[in-house]
């Protein structure tokens, strides 16, 4: 039996499920509202007449070409990116069973990013001559695929490093944060020491952003949205009881190794894919479960319908913040996450007896 | 107190090993005749040179460095009693790098000012996380707390800043990475005291610094006006940071992995506990920045590189084996 104090749902899934038509609708309106100010704003200036011509039919050209090849797929793409950080930041929370934890305490963008500077810099290395600028682009085309591998072998190194499956939350969380310490210092000293020509592109790379990312990153990452969202229906029961001490989740007769291992994959894959496509983006995953928390503070299943909706929201917001408040420039979204961060970081110390 | 005595010849003696070590090798070797020669004043001038402009302030300021780090990670550490703590906890290594991105970015400003800046931006950032943390006394938690929040938001500025920086960004980033390669007399000069004055006074204090490492309740029991001593030894270990990260840039690992390695080699109660960690922190990156020289050379590799490859593991193995 669980202990005293901790309420288990042991109601049928669709009973928590029903009550939340309103919210689902209300979620499906934010979004469409969301998406339709992501089309019209931004550098090159659309009025509200154009969009409504451009699916009228009577719109072409320009107005076509800056909606559908520039600014949807953007749009599109930051909603997956913040589902797949939201989700992969709660099931590490709910793992480590530490409010801190993220993709990127962990080690996992971390790793990713390594990768991802070697890859260019190494592309920008070996090849040279005449081919070199077309063969170099072939090699970028792999990049989010290299940098998925190295934020898997990161987070497989950090799986091993902590004991494996004798592994306690309290060593898994240090370990990540050391070994994403160590990796960040490497990115650092690669870049002091050979990055050369290369540095502003892998700066704007590491800072995570949206910039220039089309249909074709669209069609890499749904694959693993999909996945990562079906992973997350079966791991909501189980996640429910990880909460719990690791006693206590074992008297209850839940495969306790398994299942942390099962989570630990899926928030893993979750994050690397969308580190490989967008680039770390921090404080997202961490900011988000902590919201959900507070607005359904005890149904895991809600809570993870809310990560997916509040995820996306953010950070499609994140990413038109970032395109419109220094026209013509752009802050990348991964800076304006991090400015999240800190009223976060504030709220949290509030809340500080 | 015989055993803490051989530890502590045994560490001054490979001190000076290393110190003669590093001053003889690098792109214009020397033998240890030469250094006689040298000091009896009948040397080449460009060996005078090389020795005395190039390799004898750099070695200084390594163990200038080495020790501060390690003293402010020990101070760090025990005083918010979290075996995680470094130097760069209260923002003031964010804060330091933030403001030096700044001027060199956006004004272009001359390389002679940025050691200044770089402090004055460390003191205040630390400042300001004491600003947030303080309710009436500052509790280790609200610390941790309020430094995260101002290290985001410096690193997030940092990072658009060297976004719109274009060429200067590589300069910026071999900073970021932290080293000693290139600094001379000046910037000795300009930090000895920084690093030397709260260094002395932090060992002067160590009773205060004992009492600190229990719990709050048992040490105020004990008459020690726990907020007003914590927040002195945290103001010392601000000091000591800031005048490092503006001379060597952001040098991680060293105040996070020494305090844990003399822990094991002297009691933390120990009188000399503090100084025997700033020893072995002098002597650890004076080793580092030798790596640095030799292991890639000519080319230098930054030091941040050589202590986080030096340091990392050791911690993970600590973590293996289970913090204490």
């Amino acid at each position: 039996m669980p202990g005293p104090g901790i309420v288990l749902n042991e109601a049928p899934w669709y009973r928590s499920l029903s009550c939340l038509v309103g919210p689902v609708l209300l979620f499906l309106m934010l979004l469409l509202g969301c998406l339709l100010l992501s089309i019209t704003l931004g550098a090159s200036e659309l009025s509200w007449q154009q969009i409504v011509n451009l699916f009228t039919a009577q719109e072409s050209g320009h107005v076509e070409r800056v909606v559908w090849q520039l600014r949807l797929p953007r749009a599109l793409l930051a909603a997956m990116v913040g589902i797949h950080f939201a989700l992969a930041g709660f099931i590490l929370q709910t793992l480590t069973r530490n409010p801190l934890a993220d993709a990127g305490i962990l080690g996992i963008s971390a790793g990713a990013s390594f990768t991802a500077v070697l890859a260019i810099l190494g592309a920008s290395l070996f090849v040279s001559g005449l081919e070199s600028h077309r063969q170099s682009q072939m090699i970028l085309g792999y990049l989010p695929l290299l940098a998925m591998a190295g934020g898997v072998t990161a987070a497989g190194l950090i799986y091993w490093l902590s004991g494996a499956a004798r592994l306690t939350p309290l060593r898994l969380i240090l370990t990540g944060v050391v070994l994403a310490t160590i990796l960040n210092a490497l990115v650092t000293g690669v870049l002091a020491l050979w990055g050369h020509s290369q540095t502003e592109m892998i700066v704007e790379w590491l800072a995570g952003s949206l910039h220039g990312r089309d249909w074709q990153h669209l069609a890499v990452l749904w694959p693993w949205t999909l996945s990562g969202l079906t992973a997350c229906i079966l791991l909501q029961r189980p996640l429910n009881l990880l909460r719990l001490e690791d006693d206590q989740v074992l008297s209850i007769g839940l495969n306790l190794r398994l299942w942390r291992l099962f989570a630990l994959i899926v928030a893993t894959l979750l994050a690397a894919s969308a580190v490989g496509v967008v680039g770390p983006i921090g404080f997202m995953g961490l900011v988000v479960p902590h919201i959900c928390r507070r607005l359904s503070p005890h149904d895991v299943q809600q809570q993870m319908l809310l990560c997916v909706a509040v995820g996306a929201l953010l950070m499609m917001l994140a990413d038109l913040l970032g395109r419109i408040i220094i026209v013509p420039y752009e802050l990348p979204v991964g800076v304006v996450c991090a400015m999240i961060g800190v009223p976060f970081f504030l709220y949290l110390l509030r809340r500080q007896p | 107190m015989l055993l803490s005595l051989r530890y502590c010849l045994l560490i001054v003696a490979l001190l000076v090993l290393l110190f003669v070590a590093a001053l003889l090798v690098g792109h214009q070797t020397l033998t240890v005749p030469d250094l006689w020669l040298l000091v009896q004043g009948q040397a080449t001038p460009l060996q005078k040179i090389v020795v005395w402009e190039l390799r004898i302030p750099r070695n200084l300021l390594a163990l200038l460095v080495g020790a501060a780090l390690a003293t402010a990670g020990a101070i760090m550490q025990g005083v918010t009693r979290n075996p995680l703590a470094s130097p760069g906890l209260t923002g003031v290594v964010a804060g330091a790098s933030f403001v030096i991105v700044l001027l060199v970015s956006v004004w272009s400003v001359d390389a002679h000012w940025l050691p200044a800046a770089g402090f004055v931006g460390g003191i205040g950032a630390g400042c300001l996380t004491f600003y947030l943390a303080w309710q009436g006394r500052l509790l280790p938690l609200r610390i941790v707390l309020a430094g995260v929040a101002v290290t985001a938001l410096c690193a997030a500025i940092s990072t658009a800043l060297l976004l719109f920086s274009g060429a200067e960004a590589g300069d910026l980033f071999f900073w970021l990475a932290g080293g000693l390669s290139g600094r001379g007399w000046l910037q000795v000069e300009q930090s000895w005291y920084w690093i030397v004055f709260p260094m002395l006074l932090s060992f002067a204090l160590v009773q205060r610094f004992n009492l600190l490492l229990l719990d709050d309740d048992i040490a105020r029991s004990l008459g020690l006006a726990v907020g007003r001593w914590r927040l002195l030894f945290l103001l010392l270990a601000v000091l000591m940071t800031a005048a490092v990260v503006s001379v060597a840039g952001p040098v991680g690992f060293v105040g996070l992995v020494i305090p844990h390695i003399s822990k094991r080699l002297l009691s933390q109660q120990h009188p000399f506990w503090l100084p025997f960690t700033a020893l072995l922190g002098a002597l650890i990156l004076l080793c580092a920045d030798l790596l640095a020289r030799l292991s890639a050379f000519p080319q230098e590799i930054p030091l941040g590189v050589i202590t986080a490859l030096l340091g990392g593991p050791w911690l993970l193995l600590l973590i293996r084996r289970g913090l204490n």
